[in-house]
């Protein structure tokens, strides 16, 4: 990054930000520290013109829903942009206004053959319910029958008698009708306003609502027809609105003076080249390097293709400082590694690299999606190669049990590793992971460290000590058990056999320890361990070494990698072992049924083991690997403007 | 496959320990994910955050499960 100042005349700002927008390369500081000279840019005047334009296109779109487009077209937009909408806005606008006059009297007839269906019923007009001196009228609801009414009053008309009632009865007899009425579960319900029989009203109603229907028909069909005609363009009119009006806003960002203006800001520094040249073509501009500190600059990760497309994920998490490492590459690797390595079954591993590539085909618009679906493809290959050469299984089936294979003079078992049989060895590969893993954390660390501070940098060099001390630790334990694990034999051999084949005779001393409780500490590991805490108190001073049991906690986290493949091993083996007889031995019927299960409970297996993993493998690179050298909280590299290859696939 | 008393004893042994440390981490966990999900609500850059803390307990269980694993090595 460096960071350039471009001046120039009030009159070449706006070819300035035309040339700048199409590049997409300065990410442009804002001007913030107004004074009497120098003053902040006002928008440019085409604007406010643009703007308005913008906003009345927006609300056609949403008359006209044409964000449920699918496919989109380029049409080119020239001529009167803002008259064509106005136009436009005009005639849509007014059948817009149409078409919801028409909805609102429709909802308001509904409501009112509602209120008048319950008196259809009688024969009586609307106006014979109100306006008697001597009669009390009661109409409403009632939960209960009404014998024993003779009984309150002698002489009542009644109209109805359940559910729905209209009751006439004198007016000196009200209260005593009201007390027995609501002992029934009388509900009033009000005489709907107006004149006429009911019946014969809701029959005008319901003609006039078909009529209303029909013209909101048609009213749909007209905007349809205006939809149509016009969708493409307004899609097209909005991206080119949208960008004039970023345009015409940028001298807002910039620091302008009577006659001249000032943009701040960062470029990538290989591009600045490329940036003078295209302003130089402008004439009348200065534009300038700033020697500066590169510390405060924004950060763009700049990684080659397919690494690049893992970038979000660390965005995520947050945007590296300026002068931290990126951590991307490690994450692109090991991410899949152990999304694979928790699979690890050649019919999951098809299954996931088809489905992947068939949605990354599907979702063209949502480049997030698309670079998580070519990360589970790299993962469906790593579990594709876990379970063909490490764990031999396919949907949790043995493929081949006890073959063996020489390669050269190396003789290897297949299956490597059985996932349900080897548990301690797979908890033994994990801290392997871990190992590996968390000592290029520390190495990253290391290097991130010693530009600023040499004593955090020793600290980093003791937690790297520490790390080796707990790993020798936990292999020899398990190297000297009655049957020593296969890993932790190859480890504690390893220096043997590379000795061997370089002419040296070194051996590794794993015998060397204190024997406690029958588990064999070796002095090695005290000695790495003893050194690497000495190295914390200095860098970091005496509570770095309580610090320690933390990353024995982070080792141990690793575990997840073993616990998940073991659980999804099981889950598999189980389904399997409760449907394969029927499928198999029950003829027709328990093939197909069987199938079906079978398929079912296959895709249970494989949707719970592709999240669990995936979080598991982001997990571990977030808490584990990141904290070991990732500080973060750099600004994200945001330039101004977009290159005119818009369109680039990514 | 037979097993004697002592073996039995030591699965049980076993099964809590799972068990114990699974629900620890999830009270845990339900009490951290409530706050970051409010946190991110507030401000969605916090996700990072967010997410190292609400998994910071998921290490319980799995102390759980590696010493479920040295007990029911004893058995075999």
């Amino acid at each position: 990054m460096c960071r350039v100042l471009i001046v120039g005349p009030h009159d070449s700002l706006d070819p300035t930000v035309d040339a700048l927008y199409s590049l997409e390369v300065l990410h442009i500081l804002d001007f913030l520290e107004e004074d009497e000279t120098f003053k902040m840019g006002k928008p440019s005047a085409k604007s406010a013109s643009a703007s308005d334009s913008l906003i009345k296109l927006r609300s056609i779109s949403s008359i006209l829903e044409l964000d449920e487009l699918k496919e989109k077209k380029e049409v080119p937009v020239e001529g009167d942009v803002g008259g064509k909408i106005t136009s436009l806005e005009l005639q849509i606008s007014d059948e817009d206004n149409a078409r919801k006059k028409i909805e609102s009297r429709i909802s308001a007839i509904d409501l009112r053959i509602k209120s008048l269906e319950p008196f259809s019923n009688f024969p009586l007009t609307l106006e014979l319910y109100s306006g008697y001196d001597s009669l009390q009228v009661f109409t409403g609801r009632v939960s209960k029958g009404l014998e024993g009414l003779s009984g309150v009053v002698k002489s009542f008309e009644l109209f109805g008698h359940e559910k729905f009632i209209a009751l006439f009865v004198p007016k000196g007899k009200a209260s005593n009708v009201q007390s027995f009425l609501s002992d029934r579960g009388f509900v009033a319900v009000d005489v709907p306003e107006g004149k006429g029989l009911p019946s014969s009203i809701i029959k005008k109603l319901k003609t006039e609502k078909k009529g209303l229907e029909k013209r909101l028909e048609k009213s749909q069909e007209t905007l349809n027809t205006l939809r149509e005609k016009h969708a493409h363009f307004l899609l097209s009119a909005e991206d080119f609105l949208s960008i004039e009006v970023e345009k015409a806003e940028a001298p807002l960002r910039c620091c302008t003076t009577e006659h001249s203006f000032a943009l701040d800001g960062w470029i990538p520094t290989e591009r600045y080249d490329e940036v003078k040249a295209g302003l130089d073509r402008i004439g009348t501009l200065y534009v300038e390097k700033i020697e500066e500190e590169e510390e405060e600059s924004p950060v763009l990760l700049d990684n080659p293709e397919p690494v690049s497309r893992v970038e979000f994920l660390i965005h995520m998490f947050s945007t590296p400082d300026s002068d931290e490492l990126d951590p991307t590459p490690i994450v692109f690797f090991v991410f899949p590694l152990f999304f694979g390595f928790m699979i690890g079954d050649i019919g999951y591993g098809v299954m996931m690299m088809v489905l992947a590539l068939a949605l990354q085909s599907k979702l063209k618009g949502m480049p997030d999606f698309r670079n998580l679906m070519l990360i589970m493809f790299w993962g469906g290959l790593f579990a594709l190669f876990f379970g063909l050469f490490v764990f031999g299984d396919a949907f949790g089936i043995p493929i081949f049990e006890h073959m063996e294979v020489q390669f050269g003079f190396i003789t290897l078992k297949f299956p490597l590793f059985e996932k349900l049989h080897d548990v301690v060895n797979l908890l033994l590969l994990s801290i392997v992971a871990a190992f590996i893993h968390l000592g290029i954390g520390y190495v990253f660390g290391f290097i991130n460290e010693v530009k600023h501070n040499k004593r955090h940098a020793l600290a980093k060099v003791g937690w790297i000590s520490v790390l080796i001390g707990f790993f020798t630790l936990i292999i020899v334990m398990a190297y000297m058990r009655d049957y020593p694990p296969s890993v932790a034999t190859f480890f504690v051999e390893l220096p043997q056999t590379v000795g061997q084949t370089i002419g040296l005779n070194i051996a590794f001393p794993a015998d060397w320890g204190l024997v406690l409780g029958g588990w064999t500490i070796s002095y090695i590991a005290i000695i790495f361990l003893v050194v690497g805490i000495i190295f914390l108190v200095v860098g970091e001073g005496p509570l770095g070494v309580v610090e320690t049991i933390s990353l024995l906690a982070n080792m141990v986290s690793y575990a997840r990698l073993a616990g998940v493949a073991v659980a999804k091993g099981a889950t598999a083996n189980a389904f399997n072992s409760m449907l394969l007889p029927w499928f198999l031995g029950g003829g027709i019927v328990g093939l197909v049924i069987g199938g079906v299960f079978l398929v079912l409970s296959h895709l249970v297996v494989f949707v719970l083991g592709a999240i669990s993993s995936g979080i598991q493998a982001i997990r571990l690179n977030y808490v584990e690997f990141f904290l070991k050298f990732f500080k973060g909280n750099g600004l994200k590299f945001k330039p101004f403007g977009k290159a005119e290859t818009v369109s680039k696939e990514v | 496959m037979a097993l004697d008393i002592g073996s039995g004893i030591v699965a049980l042994a076993a099964a809590i320990a799972m068990a114990g440390s699974a629900m620890a981490t999830a009270w845990a966990e339900k009490v951290v994910g409530a706050a970051a999900v409010g946190a991110m609500a507030e401000n969605e850059a916090l996700f990072g955050k967010g997410i190292v803390f609400m998994v910071l307990p998921e290490t319980i269980v799995l102390f759980g499960f590696a010493i479920a694993f040295l007990l029911l090595s004893k058995i075999t």
